[in-house]
């Protein structure tokens, strides 16, 4: 038996080989204690959240023991986790839309009165929660109008109504702002001061930093070290994520950007649902000039794009490439352009998982006379196009022919990066181009798209992630319900804090407004 | 080390699908003579007849190539869809509709030399094959009907209006009590291959297409298209590709085939269009395809497989007391077994086992 009850959880030695023949973990350990925030850092693939899947009785351990409070416990479903006080917010929200905040919070655990409900007491405790550690929400609202901020707070307080001692998050930061994020971590900190523990998985280190008691860095599959975040530095975790330091940034050449390439005037966006969600909005980008567009996600990014690419009709606007007006073109024709366009939906968008990462290259160019002849693909001709892409942009894969699925998602962006580079565009649309994806391939990214930038590519960029609009971008339009509430050249006076002002709440515009009147 | 078991399971995954479909093979055939022996007074007699003597006469051999013969060309056109991500549940009617027209075509076109009257019968039924089945791509295409239910709505319409067309307008007088057309002009019959393989020639016409079909799909261009709609539509339509077009083309191909079928039967077995004269040709096809993953050469093999069944089965209806229907029963076990996919991961997990036990 463990003697240290203060060890809330102990894995020891934990293995889960997945049936398809993928080692997710091989040989980790994990304790954390009561009242701690501990952070589980690590690369994609690094196994950080199979191992909390296990945990959680989503997966199946292949070999290991876990004891919760001392006790050995194998769970078997989410359920025996729950009952043993565990609980997860996962980073898909599990919610019913059309139900109330309380609805969803009681679902599969209400209070009974006779056969009925009883909404009352369980409002009164979903208030009493939600005041004790500051996570507002209003209990009749349904949850579909809900920013996503409050959606992550229904769910973190879901798992508190259900009597959790122990939270796991994953990655609960990445569809937050600045302001959200700083909310959620008062809130975490004073769970933790009542004696929660609360596992966090992440991989920005700032956060880490921020937040947490103690951390645990995975790589490969393996534990590789457990600190206490007082004793160690940023580099370090870095070092030990990812095994090296990372290479020095590409930096920006100054030029002279005159040529217009895109431009997008007045345009007005209905979504399928037939809510305008882009709102008259109109920009433009010159030859080796990055625009990025900062925002929160669901403030008109997709619908802005899917305009732009055709797989939607703008409801007015115009949207003109290199002077010629392109407004409305079918995605066929917009793809014969040299545009290249990363999509923010790597896995559904952007690439087919069960096809080769060759089928995946030639999807734009096995058209072209280089990839086939009359009815037939030279397959041999585009093998070793696929090859030579490999080498060029560090895709570590089981040769051309493997599947997409069966690489990390950091690979996997590379691989539709590579694509969508080697037509060498004239204009780049990159959406969330690194979203979860490992440090080295985020590295790795933004440095093509400097590149490509200094070779004189028009990019627009778009991204929930201030870090990288403040590092690629040469302008950068605010997007705030649809409008670009302001456009702001990137200099040393951006802060984060004033961008995170104009996309939370517009304030400018606001302020504009009232001006005016 | 992660790599390296990836690697292994990049190369074997093939090996074990294929083995896990022997293995279900294996037992559903084991379960069938399990079966045999609960309901059958002479066992022996009864597994023999089923299992053996479809092999022991030339005569059953022929039968066997002869049965498999129009199930490769419906095995193809189910598969050619299923590979493209649709549902086509009307191989039957596409079937039924090129088979007609075949039967029209040789009887009511006349004065034409004869191999251009031959050349044009195949053209006629494997167009008209087509035509059927392009509608319901097209109404999938451009209204977003879903094609399980339009395709299965068109195989009422083909088997009734065929019947009923056969019953009245093109009913052969002289046909007795028998439903059909007019028997074929008999230089439209399809020969026996040789004097010892009397199989009729269908075969090699079917062979050809597994050929044609492999190519298809796994080297042309618009196979390629076919492809990567299957297997993720958004991707497709990210990539430029014209999603609407490939599924009308998707089911001009499977209709084709299926067409293609239907006028090898006529010409081949029945000489003739008989009132709904086939009736599990559909669902085999259907069937075939999902056993074979939708491998060309998946589908030549469970073919043959499918038709030695059927052939054993009435051998052993004959010759004992066990019905023909017990086939069914061995074919759905199969089913069951393979499309549930029950014995693959078991299989993947014995070899890491082997794999990880080693390294770790």
């Amino acid at each position: 038996m463990s003697t240290d009850i203060q060890n809330v959880i102990e894995m020891k030695d934990m293995y889960k080989i997945y049936p398809n023949g993928t080692v997710a973990n091989s040989g980790v350990n994990f304790c954390a204690k009561r009242g701690e925030i501990h952070a589980l850092v690590g690369e994609n693939g690094a196994g950080k959240s199979t191992l909390m899947k296990v945990l959680f009785g989503l997966e199946e351990k292949t070999k290991g023991e876990i004891r919760i409070l001392g006790k050995e416990v194998n769970f078997k479903s989410p359920k025996d986790a729950i009952q043993n006080g565990m609980g997860m917010v996962h980073q898909e929200f599990m919610l019913v839309p059309s139900y109330t905040v309380a609805e969803n919070i009681a679902l599969g655990n209400e209070k009974k009165k006779k056969l009925l409900c009883d909404r009352r007491s369980e409002k009164e405790q979903i208030n009493q929660i939600s005041k004790q550690f500051g996570l507002a929400v209003e209990p009749d609202e349904p949850v579909y109008r809900l920013s996503v901020g409050a959606k992550q707070r229904v769910e973190i307080l879901r798992v508190l109504y259900n009597k959790a001692r122990i939270i796991i998050l994953d990655e609960p930061t990445a569809v937050l702002t600045p302001q959200e994020t700083d909310e959620l971590f008062r809130s975490l900190r004073l769970m933790a001061k009542d004696g929660y523990t609360i596992i966090l998985i992440t991989h920005k280190i700032k956060e880490v930093m921020d937040i947490s008691d103690a951390v645990t860095v995975l790589r490969n599959g393996k534990t590789i070290k457990t600190l206490k975040t007082s004793e160690t530095c940023p580099e370090e975790i870095t070092r030990l994520m990812i095994g090296r330091q990372l290479k020095p940034k590409i930096g920006r050449t100054d030029r002279k950007a005159e040529e217009l390439v895109f431009k997008v005037e007045n345009f007005n966006v209905l979504d399928r649902r037939g809510v305008l969600k882009v709102k008259n909005m109109s920009f433009d980008i010159k030859a080796g000039e990055v625009f990025g567009i900062a925002g929160v996600e669901g403030n008109g990014q997709s619908e802005l794009v899917d305009a732009i690419i055709g797989f939607l009709k703008p409801s007015s606007g115009k949207v003109f490439y290199k002077g010629k007006d392109i407004t409305g073109a079918s995605t066929s024709d917009f793809r014969k352009e040299a545009i290249g366009y990363i999509p923010d939906d790597r896995n559904l968008r952007g690439s087919s998982l069960n096809q080769s990462i060759a089928e995946n290259f030639v999807i734009c160019s096995h058209g072209s006379e280089k990839f086939h002849k009359g009815l037939f693909l030279k397959w041999k001709d585009i093998r070793e196009e696929s090859k030579h892409l490999i080498r060029e942009y560090e895709i570590r894969a089981d040769g051309e022919m493997a599947p997409v699925g069966s690489m990390s998602g950091g690979n996997i962006q590379k691989v539709i990066v590579a694509r969508e580079l080697s037509k060498k565009p004239d204009l780049l649309i990159a959406c969330q181009p690194t979203r979860g994806v490992d440090i080295a391939s985020i590295e790795y990214i933004h440095n093509k798209i400097i590149e490509q930038r200094n070779e004189g590519t028009a990019v627009l960029l778009i991204s929930a992630e201030l870090s990288e609009i403040m590092g690629l971008s040469d302008r950068i339009g605010m997007l705030y319900d649809g409008e670009l509430v302001a456009i702001r050249k990137n200099d040393e006076t951006v802060t984060e804090n004033e961008i995170g002002k104009y996309i939370l709440n517009g304030r400018q515009k606001q302020k504009e407004r009232e001006g005016q009147e | 080390m992660k790599q390296k078991i990836k690697n292994l399971n990049m190369s074997k995954k093939n090996y074990t699908n294929i083995l896990s479909t022997v293995l279900s093979i294996a037992i559903a055939v084991a379960l069938g003579c399990l079966l045999i022996v609960m309901v059958s007074d002479e066992p022996l007699a009864a597994i023999k007849s089923l299992l053996f003597q479809p092999l022991s006469n030339a005569f059953y051999i022929n039968s066997i190539i002869n049965k498999a013969t129009p199930l490769i060309l419906v095995g193809l056109s189910a598969s050619v869809a299923f590979k493209t991500g649709l549902f086509n549940m009307g191989v039957q009617g596409q079937f039924y509709v090129g088979a007609f027209m075949a039967a029209i075509a040789a009887n009511y076109i006349v004065g034409l030399p004869k191999v251009l009257h031959v050349l044009l019968v195949f053209i006629i039924a494997v167009v008209a094959g087509a035509i059927y089945a392009s509608v319901a791509g097209a109404l999938k295409s451009y209204f977003n009907i879903n094609e399980v239910v339009t395709t299965l709505m068109l195989n009422y319409i083909a088997t009734l209006v065929t019947s009923g067309m056969t019953n009245s307008y093109f009913r052969d007088p002289d046909s007795g009590g028998v439903i059909r057309m007019h028997y074929i002009p008999e230089y439209l019959e399809l020969g026996s291959i040789s004097s010892t393989i009397t199989a009729h020639a269908g075969i090699v016409i079917a062979v050809v297409m597994v050929v044609v079909i492999h190519f298809l799909m796994a080297h042309s261009v618009p196979g390629y298209r076919m492809k990567t709609v299957g297997q993720n539509k958004v991707f497709a339509q990210y990539g430029g590709l014209n999603i609407k077009f490939i599924t009308i083309f998707c089911f001009v191909v499977s209709g084709a085939l299926a067409g293609l079928a239907g006028t090898i039967e006529v010409f081949g077995m029945h000489r003739s269009f008989f009132d709904d004269f086939a009736r599990e040709m559909g669902g085999d096809g259907l069937i075939i395809a999902l056993l074979a993953s939708n491998n060309p050469v998946g589908v030549l093999l469970i073919s043959f497989f499918f038709a030695y069944l059927k052939i054993g089965g009435q051998i052993m209806q004959q010759n004992t007391d066990v019905s023909r229907e017990l086939v069914l029963i061995i074919q759905v076990i199969m089913i069951m077994l393979i499309s549930s996919r029950i014995l693959t991961p078991y299989l993947n997990k014995r070899r890491y086992a082997k794999e990880v036990g080693k390294s770790v």
